[in-house]
C-alpha cells in the first residue's frame, strides 16, 4: 500500500509560527557527586512540529477529518507532504495527536452580483463558518511501511 | 565476551555510541525488535525499531533462575499478540542482546534461551517477564510414567 499524501485541497504550506522541538533521546545518569553521565540510546532522533493554527473552510475541515479517520486509520498511518515549508522537500509525518478544531464565524462581503435572496443581509455581507485547526506532527527518521 | 572497544566506550564519561538492545522472539516467522528509532540490520537480520523499550536486569537471587523484565512503551498490539502466542509453550523462546551501534554485528552481552513467564499489557505498553531456561527444574516423564496408561512408550 502506498504512503498516503497530504490532500491537495487542504492548505499546502504551514504558516509562520511553526515551532519544532527535538525529541531528547539521551539517558542522563545523575551521580551523587560529579557531573552527570550522558549517553544516547538511539542512533537517530526525531522532532515534533507544532504549526500555528491552520485556518480552513468547513469543507476542508471535513476533508481533513476523512483523511485522518479513514485514510490514516485515525492517525495510525504516516503520510507524505511535499514542501510543508519552503525547501523542505518531501517530508513524512504522523499526527502526534488528534487535530482539534475551533469554530468561528466571519463576515464575507457579498459579490456585487449577489442574488436577491442575499441582499437583505445587513451591511451586504454573508457569514461563513471557518475552522482554526491545531495539530502536532511527528517527524521521525523512520516510519513503518503503510 | 565484550570487545575492548565496547568496554572502552562503556567506561567513557560521554560515550559516542548508542547501546542498543536487540530482542529475538522465536516464533514462526522469527520476530526481531531493537531499541533504536530506525531498523537495524545485524548479522543479516532486520530488527524493527521500538525506541521506547526498556530492559531491566534485576539482581540475581540465590535459588532462583535469572529474570529479565522488558517494558516496551508505545507497542502496537501486534507485538503483544506475538508474545502472548508464546505463553503456553515451554521452549527456548527469546534472546536478548546488547549491541554497540558502531559494531552492529557483534553482540557484546547476550542472554539467550529466555522463557516468557508473564505478559502484562494495557493497550499502549507491554511488560514482559522472562526467566532463564532452568534445565534442572525441567519435568521428566520418569516420575509420571505408568506402563498401563502409556503402553506404547517403550513398545517394540
Amino acid at each position: 500500500m502506498a504512503t498516503p499524501v497530504w490532500p491537495a485541497s487542504l492548505p499546502q504550506t504551514l504558516r509562520l509560527g511553526l515551532h519544532g522541538a527535538g525529541i531528547d533521546d539521551r539517558i542522563v545518569f545523575e551521580s551523587d557527586s560529579g557531573p552527570p553521565r550522558v549517553a544516547v540510546h538511539t542512533t537517530a532522533s526525531g522532532k515534533i512540529w507544532t504549526p500555528a493554527p491552520m485556518v480552513m473552510g468547513e469543507t476542508q475541515w471535513g476533508l481533513l477529518e476523512t483523511f485522518y479517520e479513514t485514510t490514516l486509520f485515525r492517525g495510525v498511518r504516516a503520510f507524505e507532504w511535499t514542501n510543508p515549508w519552503p525547501g523542505a522537500g518531501v517530508k513524512t509525518f504522523r499526527f502526534a495527536d488528534r487535530p482539534s478544531e475551533t469554530w468561528d464565524t466571519v463576515a464575507v462581503p457579498l459579490p456585487a452580483a449577489a442574488s436577491s435572496s442575499q441582499v437583505w443581509r445587513a451591511g451586504g455581507a454573508a457569514s461563513q463558518r471557518i475552522v482554526a485547526v491545531q495539530f502536532r506532527l511527528l517527524d521521525l527518521p523512520w516510519f513503518p511501511a503503510s | 565476551m565484550p570487545t575492548a572497544g565496547f568496554v572502552g566506550q562503556l567506561n567513557r564519561e560521554l560515550p559516542e555510541i548508542a547501546f542498543l538492545w536487540f530482542v529475538t522472539v522465536h516464533t514462526t516467522p522469527v520476530f526481531r525488535l531493537c531499541s533504536d528509532r530506525v531498523p537495524q540490520t545485524s548479522r543479516g537480520n532486520i530488527y524493527l525499531p521500538y525506541p521506547n523499550m526498556r530492559i531491566s536486569l534485576p539482581g540475581e537471587q540465590e535459588g532462583q533462575t535469572p529474570r529479565v523484565t522488558a517494558i516496551i512503551e508505545d507497542a502496537d498490539q501486534a507485538v503483544e499478540a506475538e508474545l502472548r502466542a508464546l505463553l503456553p509453550t515451554d521452549e527456548t523462546l527469546l534472546d536478548l542482546e546488547l549491541i554497540a551501534s558502531d559494531e552492529i554485528d557483534t553482540p557484546q552481552v547476550a542472554v539467550t534461551g529466555l522463557t516468557v513467564q508473564e505478559i502484562r499489557g494495557d493497550g499502549t505498553s507491554v511488560e514482559i517477564e522472562m526467566v532463564a531456561h532452568n534445565l534442572l527444574a525441567m519435568r521428566s516423564p520418569g516420575y509420571a510414567f505408568v506402563p498401563s496408561v502409556t503402553p506404547g512408550l517403550f513398545g517394540v
